[in-house]
């Protein structure tokens, strides 16, 4: 049985079976400190290997989870499903004429144009750089002017300039002679 | 390098990749990048298995003995 002496009241106390149990492991494993110095505190305690590898795990799992949480955010939709506006009348626009309407709400705008070869085609009004708003140059083309950038009127891609995505597409309806905007897809 | 600790060398890498998973997944969800979300979720997913299938055994052994 080991023995250590206090050094406030310098009387001699027993350890308890668990430290000299360590004390023991520790000598035996060349840790010559702890049995010169068997004292036993809360900071003292040792980080195992299946602690370790425990907390990595757990760590993985958790990125795991929300990488997947990302993939399934992606997925749901961002705004309201299908919300009808109108937009024009059939056969008001001429060949690559453009109109400027609101959509979904006031606060956000979208361009139809009429594409000679394709028809109507319609999209959100609001570069993918930073958001300024588009405009048809009428040759095919759609023009941001804040800095440049250019996108394919036909299919929405970039041509040029900063922006890094296409412009969402505005999916329209036609019915008794009215075009309406239907929801926005993104490309 | 003793095996025990290559273990948790193995698992760390594997955390650091999927961090690297995490973080492109952000920036593929901010940017619009749907696309590339599921492969991403994928590989985190299969990341997460090899780390399971580098640790479990393990612990089964240590459980053995």
């Amino acid at each position: 049985m080991l023995q250590e002496v206090d050094p406030r009241n310098e009387q001699v106390t027993v350890l308890p079976p668990r430290l000299e149990s360590d004390v023991q492991e520790a000598s035996t494993s060349s840790e010559q400190w702890r049995s010169e110095f068997p004292h036993r505190w809360d900071e003292d305690e040792m980080v195992t290997r299946r602690s370790t590898l425990r907390f990595l795990l757990a760590g993985s799992g958790v990125l795991c989870l929300t990488t997947g949480v990302l993939a399934v955010l992606s997925y749901l939709p961002s705004g309201p499903g299908v919300q009808t506006v109108a937009v024009a009348k059939v056969g008001e626009l001429a060949e690559n004429a453009s109109k400027v309407f609101d959509f979904p709400d006031q606060y956000s705008r979208a361009i139809l144009i009429n594409l000679p070869g394709k028809g109507l085609v319609a999209y959100r009004d609001e570069c993918t750089h930073l958001s300024c708003a588009v405009l048809y140059q009428g040759n095919g083309k759609l023009h941001c002017p804040c800095h440049e950038g250019l996108f394919d009127a036909a299919t929405g891609a970039v041509l040029a300039g900063p922006p890094t995505r296409p412009l969402p597409l505005i999916q329209l309806a036609v019915h008794n002679g009215t075009i309406y905007a239907v929801k926005e897809v993104t490309q | 390098m003793k095996s025990k600790e290559y273990q948790i060398f193995l698992v760390a890498i594997v955390l650091v990749a999927q961090l690297w998973l995490v973080t492109n997944a952000r920036t593929a969800l901010l940017t619009g990048h749907i696309a590339l979300l599921g492969w991403l979720a994928l590989a985190s997913a299969l990341s997460f298995i090899v780390a399971c299938v580098v640790v479990v055994p393990r612990w089964r052994r240590m459980r053995a003995s």
